[in-house]
């Protein structure tokens, strides 16, 4: 696999930097490793890298603090590496601007997986004009203009919070959105009788979508945190 | 307000008056706070007769004074009560005061046909309470308010004054027929005593007996003295018989005015007792905050006939009101929404900022009193001390309370704060318990995983060097310690996971994170994270078209699950079915986890959810297990609300099935 792609490694300890610059080092990823939030921050403006694995519980400053330092100038993507378990964590810092998050123990493949998916995102938003008119995702096809989705050429027909969801998902592609930003998104606030809302009208909007290739779906639930459009290889 | 340095159990009560004189009372009462470093409170005590003939002058030096002892760091409360010693007895006793500081004048202590002082009185109620009497000049005016207050002889009633007319003119009427039966006229005299006496009784206050004495004299003097129907005395004997029959008239009167008074405040007092009496057994059956409230105020509107709301606290100020409309129960048929019923006047702006203010200066508020007077509720508040428990209002649209009422309803209220206090006692006590339990829990809990840890951790470590150390070692054995390493470490995490859920629910504070979700996206999660080992195993998902959510901490659920089938896994020999099915019926969500392994025997079935407990089955791979898994999965589901049971699958095979209640789901569409 050839990749030229640059990867910033921020993770105070050593061990778990160390498996993760031999695991990308191995699949031919270029990586700078920063052991503090201080030297990320810094490496970041200095080398510009394509994609950051950011751990959260770093020894000076905090991760959320490094995350909003990097969305004041620039919108590289930004894997979230948490330890804790706590959801409210990885939700504040995907609210920061994180795009994806890991949560510890993690799989070497777990990682490689995130990566490609970011890097898909990556290629996809270098190509893709801010204001296209026509959004293709694997089968699946929203023509912006028209209001329309197909599924194959199946036009698909979708309530209208389905498609203000579904337009929400598309226009973040391969970053996890959470239910405070969907709900606030489309109903404007964010109670919990909108959480349950967004509950059904997802499950339904999935079944519509992915009615083809049950199993295989383009819109993923995390469990407490929220969705995800991933893109399709 | 009051000092910072350390306060003694000093509690000093100054009485307030309407006198211009009073502050000097309030200054020496505040002096002797200060120098007991004491709780300082001012008391009014509010009678009918203030309230029906105070002067503008009057209330505004009352202000004054109140201000002043608020100035000076007291607690200015005010009762309501005709019996003004009693009043500040009870009062005192109730607050524990330990000293009672009044005035007093010189002159009061002087006045003829009157009660004890009103110092004394205080002093033979409060028994037990220190009383301090700072001497004052008193201006003729201040004596007379005092004396006035003291009793309730200043309504003048039409009722009243017919009795009198009727009554004397019927004395009048059997002297004349006495006097036509050439009897003597000292047979009549007896009569107009008789009258005296029975007006004295049936009238309210000495005003018409003495009065009626001193005109019975003079119609005797007028019908029955020669010269007859003449005010003109010419026997001078007669003038002796007029200053007895005086006396007489106006002691029987007396005497029989007192006597009447007397046995109105003993009725009362028994009344009183008597009510409350009831409220305290009433209130002993109840528990629970809401259940004490209810009763209550289902007491107090059972004895006013009015309609009564509590409000109670909720997490942030005082939460929607209850009403008990005066037939009793709680009238949740009609909608008290700000708009629209009949009653919602009661949940008027002004009210709800009466019941709010009243809540948080622990004072009456609305309706009779001088905050928020426009509102038609009287609230008090429910309290002990310095803590409130609660708001109760009372109808009060015909500004018709009567003292005697008012302060029955704080005696009542006070029983009420008793039960709501000794409630919470109780219940914090059952949380130190609970507290404690949690602790062992821990402590178990630490030995066993400090124990039980070691052999993973062993072997991973020793796998590890051999590894490292050895570098002739076979391919084929080297892999081994490779997937060795791998599978312990997985345990580890398996287990560490299970511990983090336990600290988080066993930590009491439960920062569960609640919300809404979809019970097949959670059983879809929860199979992500299952045992590689779940390969060997035939796991089928029916989870149907209904929409199953209840609101849950989805972390916890999918440990739940996990945890169900990852037991399933490993109790089960290779090639089992597991099926997760997940079903709602009666407002509930079930989801049931069933295998075809060997079950589990009846007499473990009591004991699976016990923490520690692992049974005497030896697992396949001989690892020991924490015995956590299912008492965290009871954890689990009681902090939700559920219920989890194990039953035997058919024909063999082991059930485990959870409920939790279902989440109504409104669907926002726009």
């Amino acid at each position: 696999m050839n990749n030229d792609c640059l990867i910033l490694v921020v993770e105070d300890d050593a061990p778990v930097r160390n498996l993760i610059i031999t695991t990308l080092g191995t699949h031919d990823y270029s990586y700078i490793p920063a052991a503090t939030g201080e030297q990320a921050i810094l490496a970041a403006s200095s080398h510009n890298p394509d994609i950051v694995l950011l751990d959260l519980g770093l020894p000076d400053i905090s991760g959320i603090e490094v995350i909003k330092k990097i969305r004041s100038w620039s919108t590289m993507p930004i894997i979230v590496i948490s330890a804790r378990s706590e959801d409210s964590d990885k939700i504040e810092a995907l609210d920061a601007g994180a795009d994806d998050y890991l949560t510890k123990p993690f799989s070497v493949e777990e990682m490689l997986a995130r990566i490609r998916s970011t890097q898909r995102r990556l290629t996809y938003m270098r190509h893709a004009d801010e204001n296209q008119a026509v959004f293709v995702n694997g089968s699946l096809k929203i023509d912006y203009s028209a209001n329309c989705v197909f599924v194959g050429d199946q036009l698909i027909h979708l309530t209208p919070i389905e498609y203000k969801l579904l337009v929400l998902l598309s226009r973040n592609v391969g970053k996890v959105l959470t239910y405070q930003f969907i709900t606030k998104n489309v109903w404007g606030s964010s109670y919990d009788s909108e959480i349950a809302s967004l509950r059904v009208f997802m499950a339904s909007l999935r079944k519509k979508i992915d009615a083809d290739n049950p199993g295989e779906t383009c819109i993923q639930t995390h469990i407490g945190i929220g969705y995800r459009m991933i893109k399709a290889e | 307000m009051r000092g910072a340095n350390e306060m003694s159990d000093e509690h000093i009560l100054v009485c307030l008056s309407t006198s211009p004189t009073n502050k000097k009372v309030i200054e020496s009462a505040a002096r002797m706070a200060a120098s007991h470093s004491a709780a300082f409170s001012a008391l009014f005590v509010e009678s009918t007769a203030f309230r029906r003939k105070a002067s503008e002058a009057m209330i505004e030096q009352l202000n004054e004074n109140r201000s002043f002892a608020l100035r000076k760091g007291a607690q200015v409360e005010t009762v309501y009560g005709d019996n003004i010693p009693f009043q500040i007895a009870e009062y005192a006793k109730l607050s524990g005061a330990t000293m009672i500081i009044m005035g007093k004048s010189p002159e009061e202590s002087f006045s003829l046909f009157r009660h004890e002082p009103l110092t004394d009185q205080v002093f033979a109620a409060a028994t037990g309470i220190d009383l301090y009497v700072v001497p004052i000049k008193l201006h003729s005016s201040v004596s007379y308010h005092l004396r006035w207050m003291l009793r309730d002889s200043g309504s003048f009633r039409w009722r009243d004054l017919l009795l009198t007319a009727v009554l004397l003119t019927a004395a009048t009427i059997v002297g004349i027929l006495f006097t036509n039966a050439h009897m003597s006229d000292s047979n009549i005299i007896p009569f107009y005593i008789l009258a005296v006496l029975i007006i004295s009784v049936v009238t309210s206050g000495p005003l018409y007996g003495g009065g009626a004495s001193v005109l019975s004299v003079f119609i005797f003097n007028y019908f029955f003295t020669a010269p007859r129907f003449s005010l003109l005395v010419i026997d001078s004997a007669y003038l002796i018989t007029f200053a007895v029959m005086l006396a007489a008239s106006l002691l029987t009167g007396s005497l029989a005015s007192r006597l009447k008074s007397y046995a109105k405040h003993a009725a009362q007092n028994s009344y009183r007792s008597q009510i409350l009496l009831e409220t305290s057994q009433v209130l002993q059956q109840v528990s629970g905050t809401d259940a004490i409230a209810a009763a209550t105020a289902n007491q107090i509107s059972k004895l006013t006939d009015r309609t009564v709301v509590v409000y109670l606290p909720g997490a942030d100020g005082l939460r929607e009101p209850q009403i008990y409309s005066a037939t009793g129960a709680p009238d949740s048929a009609r909608t008290y929404s700000a708009t629209g019923a009949p009653d919602s006047s009661c949940f008027g702006q002004t009210d709800r900022e009466a019941a709010e203010w009243a809540w948080q200066n622990r004072k009456q508020a609305g309706a009779g009193t001088d905050t928020f007077p426009d509102a038609r509720m009287l609230y008090l508040a429910i309290r002990i001390r310095d803590h409130a428990y609660g708001v109760v209002g009372i109808d009060e649209s015909r500004r018709d309370m009567d003292p005697f009422l008012l302060s029955l309803l704080l005696s009542i209220l006070g029983e009420c704060a008793l039960a709501m206090e000794n409630e919470k006692n109780e219940r914090e006590k059952e949380g130190a318990a609970e507290a404690a339990h949690t602790q062992k829990l821990r402590a178990d809990l630490l030995r066993s995983i400090s124990h039980d840890l070691r052999t993973p951790l062993t072997s991973i470590y020793g796998d590890a060097s051999v590894l490292l150390s050895d570098e002739n070692l076979e391919e084929e054995k080297r892999q081994q310690l490779y997937q060795d390493i791998c599978d312990d470490s997985m345990w580890l995490i398996d287990v560490v996971q299970n511990l983090l859920s336990v600290t988080r629910l066993e930590d009491g504070k439960m920062e569960l994170n609640r919300q809404a979700e979809l019970m097949d996206e959670v059983i879809e999660e929860a199979l992500k994270h299952i045992d590689r080992n779940s390969s060997t195993h035939h796991i089928f998902v029916d989870t149907g078209d209904d929409i199953l959510m209840a609101k849950m901490d989805a972390r916890l659920m999918v440990q739940l699950i996990v945890n169900l089938v990852n037991n399933a896994i490993k109790y089960t020999q290779p090639d089992s079915d597991i099926r997760i099915h997940a079903w709602k019926a009666d407002g509930k969500i079930y989801v049931s986890v069933s295998d075809n392994g060997p079950g589990i025997a009846d007499d473990q079935k009591a004991h699976v959810f016990e923490m520690f407990y692992t049974g005497t089955n030896r697992i396949a791979d001989s690892r020991r297990s924490l015995g956590l898994g299912l008492a965290l999965c009871r954890s689990i589901i009681r902090v939700h609300d559920g219920d989890i049971t194990v039953m035997d699958n058919k024909p063999h095979g082991t059930v485990f099935t959870f409920s939790l209640p279902a989440e109504e789901v409104n669907i926002r569409n726009e």
